[in-house]
């Protein structure tokens, strides 16, 4: 049951307000070409400064996660792209077998870089690679490769002059040179040998 | 929230930029393998010998060594540390002229013991002598350390070619003559002055005339 006391549309107080408000307002015209004019008169915004704009003045929203993952994609192909690039001290690339071939074709890295050849005499052995401070101690950096494939392992590397400590790996042992002097005990247990190169000098 | 997100966006792409340039030149620091207070006191070491115009390359692979050795960081940083405390001496004694390879044989010889920083003033590279001591001090270490020469009798031999103008090949050629005769039964001093005396112009040079006793003597 309805109530027509209650009933707004009915209340003839109710009506007589609504009926005033329904009135269109008439807005005083210089009133108007005042705000106008100040509206007018206000600077324009200021283009360009987008990069600012962009991180101060948000137009999408992007969640916590998706941020997160956008984020680590990011620095994900930073990464990917760093590694694609990757390059030894001696400007050889590293990480992947390298041959005497591929060694002879990248000389000569500098003028003061001189050719050595690396040879060692294990006939038994499954892979033998160099390390020393030219590769940064990695072991996948330099195999050695079989003269013949019976032969002495050897391969031959572009070494700047100075002073070079190294070691042979030997199917993972650390093996000296037996042709090249001594270095005291490293500390970490093994003895390396050591190659001076002068201009000029071969091993 | 959205301002943060979007200044961690900003800041990972900086980043990635970052890693990106820092990578094209050579790869990751293997010294990241470290703990990162090994890492940054050897990094602290590294500053130290670039502002004592040290080489900063044996530091640094002394470090990568040990790191590929597996050796735990304070091990690292231990060997670190003293090769540069023997870089320093290295330097003090052989002077402002002496290379970068002179200072790591010369501080390698110190490490081993097998010469004494007074001694090691004697190898300093001068107006006569070759322009790096690195194999004179190379040799000398060996011969004294693995072949059984006694520091007595090679240190003043060694000293006196050098400061005679001996370069790297007759030093190479003394070393590989005096393996030669210790592996064939001679006395390691004895091969020492049989194979000085040999060297043309250079027979009358070092303190070489009475051998000392030698605990390694083959026979």
């Amino acid at each position: 049951m309805i109530d027509t006391e209650l009933n707004p549309e009915h209340d003839p107080f109710v009506e007589r307000i609504a009926e005033a408000a329904r009135r269109p307002v008439a807005i005083d015209p210089e009133a108007k070409a005042r705000i106008f004019a100040a509206i007018r008169a206000e600077p324009a915004p200021v283009r360009g400064r987008g990069a600012w704009r962009w991180l101060s003045n948000p137009r999408f929203v992007l969640s916590p996660i998706g941020s997160l993952v956008l984020a680590a994609g990011l620095v994900g192909i930073g990464v990917f792209l760093g590694a694609r690039n990757r390059t030894g001290r001696d400007g050889q690339p590293t990480g992947q077998p390298q041959t005497v071939a591929a060694a002879k074709a990248q000389l000569p890295v500098s003028d003061a870089s001189v050719k050595q050849v690396f040879v060692f005499v294990a006939p038994q052995a499954k892979r033998v690679s160099v390390v020393g401070d030219f590769n940064q101690w990695d072991q996948t950096a330099t195999p050695l490769v079989r003269v013949n494939g019976t032969g002495p392992w050897t391969v031959a590397l572009p070494l700047d002059a100075g002073r070079h400590v190294y070691s042979f790996v030997v199917d993972g042992r650390w093996m000296a040179d037996p042709s090249a002097p001594l270095a005291p005990d490293d500390g970490f247990g093994h003895a390396n040998s050591v190659l001076v190169v002068t201009a000029g000098s071969a091993l | 929230m959205n301002r943060t997100v979007r200044t961690a966006v900003a800041i990972a792409a900086s980043l990635g930029c970052g890693m990106l340039h820092a990578q094209q030149p050579g790869q990751p620091d293997p010294l990241f393998k470290l703990d990162a207070q090994s890492r940054v006191q050897i990094e602290a070491i590294l500053d130290s010998a670039r502002h004592d115009s040290l080489p900063g390359r044996p530091l640094r692979s002394k470090a990568y060594e040990g790191i590929v050795k597996q050796a735990n960081g304070q091990q690292v940083l231990r060997e670190v540390r003293k090769l540069f405390g023997d870089l320093k001496q290295a330097r003090a004694a052989l002077g402002p002229a002496a290379d970068s390879g002179a200072l790591e044989a010369g501080a390698d010889a110190l490490y081993a013991g097998v010469i004494k920083p007074e001694d090691l003033v004697k190898f300093k590279p001068g107006p006569k002598t070759a322009a790096s001591p690195a194999s004179a001090l190379t040799y000398l270490s060996d011969l004294i350390q693995y072949r059984g020469v006694a520091r007595e009798d090679a240190t003043p031999a060694f000293s006196k070619l050098w400061q005679d103008g001996a370069d790297d090949a007759e030093f190479k050629g003394l070393w590989q003559s005096v393996d030669q005769d210790i592996l064939s039964g001679v006395s390691p001093s004895t091969a020492l002055q049989d194979q000085v005396r040999k060297i043309p112009g250079r027979g009358r040079g070092g303190d070489t005339s009475s051998p000392s006793t030698d605990p390694h003597a083959h026979g």
